[in-house]
């Protein structure tokens, strides 16, 4: 695929429509520097790859300042070969968006459709690359376009990385790590879900270890015994059932409510033997106090009230008596008093009547009988006046005391003795009507008297009996529990067994899958282990093949008198590729990998040249059968010029050459080295005379080919 | 360890010169121009180049000699191309010599680098160890050998297979990561359903 034509309008230093005719061998562009040499060559690229990389992916510089629409437009007419349709790509951008539309062969397709067809057009590998674009345009910037102030980057800026990375993308091998990357990509995240899918089983391996813990247990429990109930004995026992009011419907051993009637059953059952138990203990307690209260006598109350009662005048009797005695006794000691107070008085008298005792009475004035009086007086002085003695206090009240505390003794025992008597009535009463209730609630309340022992014992033996029978058959309802359960056990087993097995059978299952899983993952590894050292491989192989021609042209160049070769190194260092362009001097053998250390500026830009041409003719297929140099004379001396013109001579017959240069004299003598060798090839000089706001003039001329190219030989 | 091989000698280099150029397209010239048709000389042309071809004994004799041969083509170049024609600037002069020499080397190079009249191949014993020196000193005249040059067709996706397996990566798990590759379909499923098949 070659360039036939090219439109530009609005495209960086083009501001109006331009339509060039590039349908030729070799285009010489010749312009000044600013003229829209290079936007020229952008446009190209651009228009194929929708980028222009060198420009830091700053679309909006696209647009030319003076576009008159705005916009920028370019239209690119390519063919395959000389008889086939054109392939008319136009791409434009307003600025912010950018469209694309492709025709060929009377089919038009836009947007992604047309870039999609256009990259499986021109580099299919490019399909495969996360970005295809990027991809495209990395190979065009490798092979077909060489920039003209990229010229020294492509060998000497880039790392070593990016130089494999872009060689790795035109050889091919860049889908090989492509591939590796999206493995890896891809192994992680399987990785992932494969670890996820094992962390899901867990629950189900617990499941399972719950399933056998409990299929264990249930085993050794049916192993203690499994005895089936006979018929007769769970018809005979529901019968029993119905015997003591316990009422059930009919219902089979092996039904599923069989378990659960059982129980409503057991628990009727064990609350009648219940109600008998207390029965039977209720009429042994009766039978005690019956016995019991037979040895009882009722008080006889009124005697023991009445001798009370006569005791109790005795005392009041004593009582008084005491009382009277005492009153007597206070009386004669107050009369005792009364005279003592008297004779007292005398006594003070009968002194002071002696102090003043006269002859004549000191109070009457009359005679009296002095000695008489006086020896009365000291009589009475002394103590005799004469009155009677009084009585002494009889002992009576001591015996009256004794009496009353003897009987008020008695008293108090009479009185205990009534209490205590009426109180045993009271017990004795209650015993009375405790027994005949318990009597009612036996359902004996018309039991003699006399015959209340006999009924009782009578009593007791069948409700005895009654009991035995009930906790017989609770015993056996029981053991219908437990036989029924085993039986649900076994029914339990056989289900668990199922489950247990179904379970292992899905587990293994994805174990197996998880087993593929990983083993998968371990393959991908070894795929990634293996891709990468593959990617090398590739590029490594791939430049060897190239490397021959590399040498071919940079020793047409003549770049170095010592360093004369030139290869590429390639290599694989902690997964990462590296490229490095090598000169060698081959007299004394001596490498360098560092090729700005040893050429000068010149050669350099002229063994960038070689290195793109031979990576651009090393391709087989590349996306376009053409090579756009922008400018490469730049700096080269004389010698290394003339040879890459030649280089450049014998490079069109190869591919269609676009070169450009800003130099006049260089442009007249590339139209002369790459003038058509036949009629039939074809060579255009471009020239763009001066830039206005309009953008360049360009004029298109043909360059004629030698008439009669053989001269001497002739 | 292996004998070198001896340099060519004078004669040789013109044969094997001459046998290059001619078979890169070259026309030898043998009449009309008897300086240039001795045992040390030639000229050829083809539709762009005329060149000359000389070889000398020793490096001094070149040194001194290239100069005159130098007008000589030019002159003769003039007689049959005009002054304006394109033909007029493709003129070469190849030097050889199978003399080895040391202190002449900066006057090899000023003849070398010497572009004013016509561009000059100057080659010394030095340079000339081997017939393939001697083609690989006449490539700037002679067209590229793409051909034999260009990548093998196969792609790189295809090669793995093949390089994979010396990795201990089966030929059939490769295609099936390169199959699933080039549909963009999943990489590890393929490779699962492959190790499952």
């Amino acid at each position: 695929m070659r360039v036939v034509s090219l439109e530009i309008e609005g495209f960086r230093g083009f501001a109006t429509g331009q339509a060039l005719d590039l349908d030729a061998d070799a285009v010489v562009v010749v312009g000044s520097n600013g003229n829209g040499k290079t936007s020229l060559f952008d446009a190209i690229l651009w228009a194929i790859s929708g980028r222009v990389p060198r420009l830091g992916g700053q679309d909006p510089l696209l647009v030319s300042k003076y576009s008159e629409t705005g916009q920028a437009r370019v239209v690119l007419h390519l063919r395959g070969s000389r008889n086939s349709a054109p392939l008319i790509v136009t791409r434009v951008f307003d600025g912010e968006k950018c469209r694309i539309s492709l025709e060929s062969g009377g089919e038009k397709l836009q947007g992604p459709e047309a870039e999609g067809r256009l990259i499986r057009l021109l580099w299919r590998d490019a399909a495969a690359a996360a970005d295809p674009a990027d991809a495209l345009s990395a190979v065009l910037t490798r092979c077909v376009y060489l920039q003209q102030d990229l010229i020294r980057q492509f060998i000497d800026s880039v790392t070593e990385q990016d130089g494999f990375a872009a060689v790795s993308e035109l050889v091919g091998a860049g889908r090989v790590t492509a591939l590796q990357v999206e493995l890896e990509r891809q192994k992680a995240a399987w990785t992932r879900t494969t670890n996820a899918k094992s962390g899901e089983l867990v629950p189900l391996r617990s499941k399972l270890s719950t399933m056998e813990a409990r299929l264990a247990e249930l085993k050794g429990r049916s192993a203690l015994g499994n005895d089936a109930i006979g018929d007769e004995e769970w018809r005979e026992w529901w019968r029993y059932l119905g015997t003591i009011a316990i009422e059930f419907a009919p219902i089979d051993k092996a039904s599923r409510e069989a378990a659960s009637k059982l129980d409503s059953a057991l628990s009727l059952l064990a609350a009648a033997r219940r109600a008998v138990e207390r029965q039977y203990a209720l009429a042994q307690g009766l039978q005690r106090d019956v016995v019991t209260f037979g040895e009882l006598k009722r008080p006889d109350l009124p005697a023991l009230r009445e001798r009370v009662s006569a005791a109790k005048r005795e005392t009041d009797q004593a009582r008084s008596l005491v009382a009277d005695e005492q009153s007597r006794i206070a009386e004669l000691r107050h009369l005792q008093a009364a005279l003592k107070e008297k004779a007292e008085q005398l006594k003070a008298l009968a002194a002071i009547a002696l102090k003043h005792l006269g002859a004549k009475c000191p109070v009457c004035e009359q005679d009296y009988d002095a000695e008489a009086t006086r020896r009365r007086l000291e009589k009475v002085v002394a103590g005799d006046t004469g009155a009677p003695p009084a009585s002494t206090v009889p002992e009576k009240l001591p015996e009256l005391l004794a009496e009353l505390s003897a009987k008020e003794q008695a008293q108090a025992a009479l009185d205990l003795g009534l209490r205590t008597a009426e109180q045993a009535s009271r017990e004795y009463e209650a015993a009375e009507i405790a027994i005949e209730r318990r009597f009612a609630e036996l359902e004996m309340a018309n039991v003699q008297p006399g015959e209340q022992l006999v009924a009782i014992k009578r009593k007791v033996e069948a409700l005895q009996a009654r009991a035995d029978k009930l906790r017989e058959a609770q015993e056996m309802g029981e053991s219908f529990a437990v036989k029924i359960a085993r039986a649900g056990d076994q029914a339990t087993i056989e289900e668990l067994e199922r489950e247990i097995a179904v379970t292992r059978t899905q587990l293994q299952a994805e174990d197996r899958e998880i087993n593929r899983r990983t083993l998968t993952g371990h393959r991908a590894q070894r795929a990634i282990e293996a891709l990468r050292e593959a990617a090398s491989l590739v590029v490594t192989q791939r430049v060897r093949e190239i490397e021959p021609l590399l040498s071919d042209m940079y020793s047409r160049i003549d770049v170095h008198p010592a360093f004369r070769v030139v290869k590429f190194l390639a290599s694989m260092q902690r997964g990462h590729g590296h490229l490095s362009t090598v000169v060698s001097d081959p007299v004394l053998e001596v490498d360098c990998n560092s090729p700005h250390a040893i050429l000068s500026s010149s050669a350099m830009n002229a063994l960038a040249v070689c290195v793109f041409l031979s990576l651009s003719l090393g391709v087989s297929n590349p996306p376009l059968s053409t090579i756009i140099l922008d400018d490469p004379l730049q700096s080269l001396d004389d010698i290394n010029l003339l040879g890459l013109m030649d280089l450049l001579r014998q490079t069109k017959d190869q591919r269609q050459l676009f070169v450009s240069t800003h130099d006049a004299r260089f442009g007249g003598l590339l139209s002369r080295k790459l003038r058509p060798r036949t009629a039939d090839q074809k060579t255009l000089i471009v020239e763009l005379e001066g830039w206005s706001r309009r953008g360049p003039v360009c004029q298109v001329r043909e360059v004629k080919c030698d008439p009669a190219p053989i001269r001497l030989a002739s | 360890m292996t004998t070198p091989q001896p340099s060519p000698t004078q004669s040789e280099l013109v044969a094997i010169a001459a046998k290059a150029l001619e078979t890169g397209g070259y026309r030898p010239i043998d009449k009309g121009f008897p300086e240039w048709n001795t045992l040390s000389t030639r000229l050829f042309e083809d539709e762009y180049n005329v060149v000359g071809l000389a070889v000398f004994a020793t490096c001094r004799e070149l040194l001194r000699s290239w100069p005159d041969l130098q007008g000589s083509l030019v002159d003769l170049i003039s007689q049959k191309v005009g002054y304006a024609e394109s033909k007029a600037w493709d003129g070469y002069l190849v030097l050889l010599t199978p003399g080895v020499t040391s202190e002449d080397e900066i006057e090899v190079d000023g003849a070398r680098y010497d572009t004013t009249r016509l561009r000059k191949l100057v080659a010394t014993g030095n340079d000339l160890s081997s017939a393939s020196d001697v083609e690989r000193f006449l490539r700037p005249l002679l067209p590229l050998r793409i051909g034999a040059q260009t990548l093998t067709q196969t792609s790189a996706l295809d090669m793995l297979p093949a390089l994979l397996e010396s990795q201990e990566v089966d030929q059939a798990t490769t295609r099936v990561l390169i199959q699933a590759f080039a549909q963009q379909a999943s990489l590890m499923e393929a490779l699962h359903r492959g190790e499952s098949m």
